[in-house]
């Protein structure tokens, strides 16, 4: 648990964790919004006018094109799942440790994605607006990522904590040495403990 | 006068005889022209050269050749003369360059010396100039040396002071009169309008006349005065511009001029004298070169002009007279040298010498011959002209002036009269039997020339044919002649027979008005009619059509390059047959009506075809291809023309020719046949009526049936020509085609074996045909291909291949055997050797291959599926053959491009509404995804496991893995699915194949792991457009997630347009770039509020 947090203050050394004055709404360039204070260090300018003619010359997508695709992405994020599944479920002794965490990092990025994409209810308003998504038998349901969010962390918590549970195995850990299978599980449950639970 | 003049001619012209034979006899060309003679079959008398008798034609056409002696000591000679050549050469280029520095001087006197100075003919000095100035002044313009001379001191530095000096010093005035002496130095140049620059050269000429007549004059300012005032006077009594009243007067001189000096008196008689003549003849101070004599020039032209036939009588003798003076005093003159020089000439014989002199006198002969054949009548004077016209033509052939025989040879052939309704008469005869003979002896030298002889033979031909009452026999469509205008025709034509009895024949045009009358306007081309059928019945009875034929049958004897001339001109004159129709004039096209202008004849069709045959046995190979190259062209644009009658005359009489050739044995390796079918390539692919595609593959189907086992390098022609009838709409012409290739394949295959590929590509046409059941049937054949390639039958084409790259032979038995063994991937050897037979092998199996994968792409269902079907139980049934580099280049090239089918499938596909809907596929036989792209997959799939060592050895799981992944991540939601659920069985069975022990070692585990991964995170979507806007992380998102999700593409989609009403109430840090831990980004909103997490 503790290791978890130095580790993330460590990464972000200029980022105050709790309680701080948000002061600044950055939108970051892969789409995403970060909420920030003052500390952000401001990028040099001519940079920064690169970015903005980036900006302008960026096309507008109409919906109508950007909804089959956001759809067929929707579905395949949530049909390649099963495989996940199949591989580390019953063969995670198949992997090394660094293949294990690239899959289930993935899994996670998965499971937020969703879950970020379930809170924003701006975002699903206007998404139900435009009748995206719409459920046959409920129509005034919202769009939702349920299953993804729900799936995604049930495979992680299922592998993990089967892992976890298997004392007989070890795990190669990809420099020739091998970990126990449930050491390396454990340091995956704090984490998540520490994610769905909070610090303590 | 006429008979002076007519004798004068053919002296005339016997003077040209001789002198053109002298050329060619110099040229050497003289001893086979002997033929000439014998061809004219005219009686020949020995007579001396130099004593030609009046009007003996036979006496000047073979004189005596030189004494044999004479030709051998002038070996010993030949040094010195051509030493004489250079130096005549060398002075003509002198002349040259003096030519243009006079005309330079004459623009700018300065740049004129310095250019001349230049090239060494002359030097700066003042001697030198002046010298140059004095022998040239009847071409130099008088006002620039004018100028020149009167240069002020300072000027040059003072050169041309200097070279004044010069020019006076060269002049002699001892013992001439004042005056005259004035009129002697002013002959040179022109006095310069300013009195400074008049002054210096009088004061020059002043001092040297004192200085050589020292009695005249006291002093040299005596004279100088004298000389202004003569000037002077000069100007006062010949000016127009003077009033007559106010010309000076005899006393006013004289008076003017005493006591001009104290140094002495002139005496009254000198100064008299002077007035007088000055008065009676006034110095010629104005230009008397030839620029000034242009002017009088068109005078005498203008009084020319509206001159009786008497003026001009009168003016030609006068001319005559004069030449005739002129000439005997030359003739006087070169008989007093003696005789040496004409022997000398005479006995020379060395081409050197004869081109210059012909390269003279060329344009003037033709010029005269012209004017003569135009108007005279007379046989004798024909006769002799064209004489000098064979003379000439084949002194331009041999010396190789190609304008002077192009210009000779193209005016002989105009006066042949064959070209254009004009009459043809007995002179006209007499040129064509000339044009025949030069055609005959200067077949090897004519080069593009052919193109006139030929185009008057085929005119020949037209009007031998007209005779025959046949006008439309050797052309096609329909005549327009109907029988009445036939008829009246033919009453028209016995009018004219009257009138001509009545001495009014000769010109239409005057006669026209009362054909006119008789006939209710007969059209122009009618009475160009009459005019064609007369001149064909003079034909008729004049030419022997052997003649005619002798020129095409001698194509064989032509040198190889000079064949080539022929056939490209034939081509030429055909082509214009079939463009023109009738080949008439263009005053009958005119009046002529479409239908007949498209009537086109073939006579040089025929002609070419016939041409072909006599050199296709005579020729070497190599000649005849370069031949065949020209008349391929040819009878491939005439395939295609749109009249079909003649099209098809075309191809028939191209399959005769190929019939002939193709019964020649034909070593492999060779392209001959090849390039002798490709006009029916040409012409089937071009045509665009279905009955001429028909004819040529009837044409082709007989050429197989009849000589099959003689075809080697032609099946690649003919497969190419079954390729194009097989995308051809129309059943028949496709059904002709493959019942061909069917029959071949299954009766004589053996022959094939060369072109093993060439079939292959015309097979997998066939299944690309629209025709369905050629499709299918073609595919089965292509299996049996697959079946002959895999048990060997084809090693010998391996052989055959591998002739081309003789290094390779020995490999080629190393790969048959180890195919036998069936594992080539463990084969023993060199790497290299089984790289060199896997090209080998690969390059039979890759059409066939690549072929099959192309029709899974198949527009028609049935189609597809048996493409695909019969490419798996291919590759199942043969694929232990293959290597692994040719397993990866199966994959790359052949497997992995047949999903780009789905790419191009606009089908309606169903789409979720939400994500775990599931619609099932479409059942829509259209749809490629629906249809195939399952199983496709899964052929990739089952091939992966079935050939796993070669495959694996290969290094394929990469591009496997990206292949799926490729079509995971695109729009098309049925691709993605099918692809998600591939890659799942791909990687469950390849993979673990069933344990639960992975099966690959750990870079593949690596690569499975990383792209599976990839390919969830890039489907996660974090931008949604700007109508709806981007999902925020929530704040709890680890790094490591944010991280991953930072990386997915479909965040980066778009952004959204700036600007939002939001971003505009913001404080001075809006907009800013800043950067962020999870990469950079804009400040687009300022709150006040309080947040828990930095990343929302």
């Amino acid at each position: 648990m503790m290791f978890l947090l130095v580790n993330m203050l460590q990464i972000l050394p200029s980022v105050p964790l709790l309680g701080i004055e948000a002061r600044s709404v950055v939108r970051l360039s892969w789409g995403a919004k970060l909420y920030c204070t003052d500390h952000v260090p401001e990028l040099q300018t001519v940079y920064s006018e690169q970015m903005s003619t980036d900006h302008s010359a960026d096309d507008f997508v109409p919906w109508r094109q950007i909804s089959s695709s956001v759809m067929t992405s929707m579905v395949v994020s949530l049909d390649i799942l099963p495989l996940f599944q199949e591989v580390l479920l019953n063969r995670y002794s198949a992997w090394n440790t660094s293949q294990l965490t690239t899959l289930l990092l993935a899994l996670e990025a998965s499971h937020w994605h969703a879950r970020s994409f379930n809170e924003n209810a701006n975002l699903r308003r206007n998404l139900h607006r435009l009748g995206f998504m719409p459920f046959r038998d409920q129509p005034s349901r919202w769009p939702h990522l349920l299953e993804q969010e729900v799936q995604s962390l049930t495979l992680i918590l299922e592998a993990v904590l089967s892992m976890y549970a298997d004392q007989s195995s070890a795990l190669n850990s990809g420099n020739g040495q091998s970990v126990s299978a449930s050491s390396f599980a454990s340091s995956w449950i704090s984490r998540f403990a520490f994610v769905l639970f909070g610090p303590g | 006068m006429t008979t002076d003049e007519h004798n004068l001619r053919i002296k005339g012209l016997e003077g040209l005889v001789i002198v053109l034979r002298s050329l060619l006899r110099s040229a050497s060309l003289w001893g086979d022209s002997k033929e000439y003679a014998d061809s004219k079959s005219m009686n020949i008398s020995e007579s001396d050269e130099t004593s030609i008798a009046p009007s003996s034609v036979a006496g000047i056409l073979f004189p005596p050749s030189p004494a044999l002696g004479e030709s051998d000591s002038f070996d010993a000679q030949s040094a010195d003369h051509i030493n004489a050549v250079e130096i005549f050469d060398k002075k003509q280029k002198m002349q040259e360059e003096i030519e243009t520095g006079i005309l330079k001087f004459n623009l700018n006197s300065k740049k004129g010396l310095q250019y001349l100075s230049n090239l060494g003919h002359i030097e700066m000095t003042p001697e030198s100039v002046a010298l140059f100035l004095r022998t040239y002044q009847d071409r130099l313009d008088k006002a620039a040396v004018g100028e020149y001379l009167g240069r002020e001191r300072e000027y040059e530095n003072g050169f041309c002071l200097k070279v004044l000096h010069e020019y006076v010093e060269l002049m002699d005035f001892t013992g001439m009169a004042f005056d005259m002496a004035i009129r002697y130095f002013l002959s040179g140049f022109r006095l310069p309008g300013e009195a400074q620059k008049i002054d210096r050269l009088m004061e020059k000429f002043a001092e040297r006349y004192y200085l050589q007549n020292r009695d005249t004059f006291a002093s040299a300012d005596m004279a100088f005065i004298l000389a202004f005032s003569t000037i002077m006077l000069q100007t006062n009594l010949h000016n127009p511009a003077i009033r007559e009243d106010k010309r000076m007067t005899k006393e006013q001189f004289i008076k003017q001029n005493k006591g001009i000096s104290s140094d002495g008196e002139l005496s009254d008689e000198m100064l008299i004298e002077i007035y007088d003549r000055i008065a009676s003849q006034p110095i010629e101070i104005t230009q008397t070169d030839k620029f000034k004599q242009k002017p009088k020039k068109e005078e005498n032209f203008v009084v020319f002009q509206p001159s009786t036939d008497k003026r001009r009588k009168e003016a030609f003798n006068d001319e005559r007279k004069e030449m005739v003076r002129a000439s005997e005093a030359m003739f006087k003159q070169k008989s007093a040298r003696g005789s040496v020089y004409i022997r000398n000439v005479s006995s020379m014989s060395d081409e050197a010498y004869a081109r210059p002199m012909f390269d003279v006198v060329w344009a003037p002969i033709l010029g005269v011959l012209s004017q003569i054949l135009e108007t005279s009548d007379d046989s004798t004077t024909v006769d002799l002209c064209l004489i000098t016209f064979q003379y000439a033509i084949r002194l331009a052939c041999r010396l190789e002036f190609s304008t002077a025989r192009n210009t000779f040879v193209n005016a002989l052939a105009k006066f042949t009269n064959l070209d254009g309704g004009r009459e043809i008469q007995k002179k006209n005869i007499d040129c064509i039997r000339t044009l025949l003979d030069v055609a005959m002896q200067e077949g090897d030298f004519l080069e593009e020339s052919w193109i006139q002889v030929l185009q008057a033979t085929s005119q020949l031909a037209r009007l031998l044919m007209f005779a025959n009452g046949t006008r439309n026999e050797d052309s096609f469509g329909e005549s327009t002649d109907t029988s009445g205008s036939r008829r009246r025709i033919s009453t028209f034509a016995s009018s004219r027979q009257v009138d001509r009895q009545s001495g009014g024949g000769g010109l239409f045009g005057t006669n026209m008005e009362k054909f006119t009358s008789l006939f209710s306007g007969p059209s122009k081309a009618e009475v160009l009619r009459i005019v064609e059928e007369q001149n064909a019945e003079l034909i008729t009875k004049e030419i022997d059509p052997v003649l005619l034929d002798r020129i095409y049958m001698n194509s064989q004897n032509l040198s190889a390059d000079s064949v080539l001339h022929f056939v490209s001109c034939l081509c030429q004159v055909s082509m214009l047959e079939i463009s023109v129709g009738g080949g008439l004039s263009s005053a009958r096209n005119k009046s002529t009506t479409p239908s007949e202008a498209t009537n086109p004849r073939v006579f040089s069709l025929q002609k070419l075809v016939e041409v072909a045959d006599y050199n296709m046995g005579s020729r070497p190979r190599l000649a005849w291809a370069k031949m065949w190259a020209l008349l391929a062209q040819h009878f491939a644009y005439i395939g295609v023309h749109d009249n079909h009658a003649l099209a098809m005359c075309a191809i028939d009489s191209l399959k005769q020719l190929s019939i002939k050739f193709l019964q020649k044995d034909e070593l492999s390796n060779f392209n001959f046949q090849r390039v002798f079918l490709k006009p029916f390539e040409l012409i089937i692919c071009k045509t665009r009526f279905p009955e001429i595609k028909d004819l040529v593959l009837r044409c082709i189907d007989i050429m197989i049936r009849s000589c099959a086992p003689n075809i080697r390098s032609g099946w690649k022609s003919i497969f190419a020509i079954f390729e194009v009838a097989a995308a051809q709409d129309v059943l028949e012409i496709a059904n002709i085609a493959f019942d061909v290739t069917e029959r071949l394949m299954t009766q004589q295959f053996q022959l094939l074996i060369f072109d093993f590929v060439e079939l292959m590509n015309c097979l997998v046409s066939f299944v690309a045909s629209q025709h369905t059941g050629l499709s299918l049937k073609a595919l089965a054949h292509l299996a049996r291909c697959a079946d002959h390639l895999a048990d060997g039958s084809i090693s010998p084409a391996l052989e055959h291949v591998d002739h081309h790259h003789p290094h390779h032979h020995h490999h080629s038995h190393h790969s048959h055997h180890s195919h036998k063994t069936g594992d080539a991937a463990e084969a023993s050897g060199t790497k290299e050797v089984q790289i060199d037979q896997d090209a080998s092998v690969f390059r039979l199996w890759w059409p066939l291959l690549l072929g099959l994968a192309t029709r899974v792409g198949d527009s028609r269902l049935t189609v597809r599926l048996r493409a695909l079907e019969t490419l798996n139980q291919v590759l199942r049934n043969y694929g232990h053959l293959f290597s692994p580099q040719t397993w990866g280049v199966i994959f790359k090239g052949v497997l992995f491009p047949m999903v780009d089918s789905a790419k191009t499938d606009l089908t309606q596909q169903p789409q979720s509404n939400w994500p775990f809907e599931r619609p099932s596929l479409t059942n829509d036989r259209q749809s490629w995804i629906g249809t195939m792209a399952a199983a496709v997959f899964a052929m990739y799939l089952e091939l992966y496991q079935l050939f796993n060592a070669q495959v694996t050895a290969a290094r394929l799981l990469p591009d496997v893995i990206s292949t799926f992944e490729e079509c995971i991540c695109q729009e098309t939601e049925s691709l993605s699915r099918l692809a998600v659920k591939a890659l799942s069985n791909f990687i469950l069975s390849v993979g673990f194949a069933g344990s639960d022990k992975f099966q690959l070692d750990n870079d593949a585990a690596d690569l499975v792991s990383n792209r599976v991964s990839k390919s969830l995170l890039q489907n996660l979507c974090a931008d949604y457009g700007s109508d709806v806007g981007s999902l925020d992380l929530l704040v709890d998102t680890p790094t490591s997630a944010v991280e991953l999700l930072n990386e997915c593409p479909l965040g980066r989609r778009r952004r959204a347009k700036e600007g939002s009403s939001e971003g505009r109430m913001s404080s001075k840090r809006l907009g800013s770039t800043v950067e962020t831990p999870f990469s950079s980004g804009e400040i687009v909103e300022v709150r006040n509020s309080i947040c828990c997490f930095v990343v929302d």
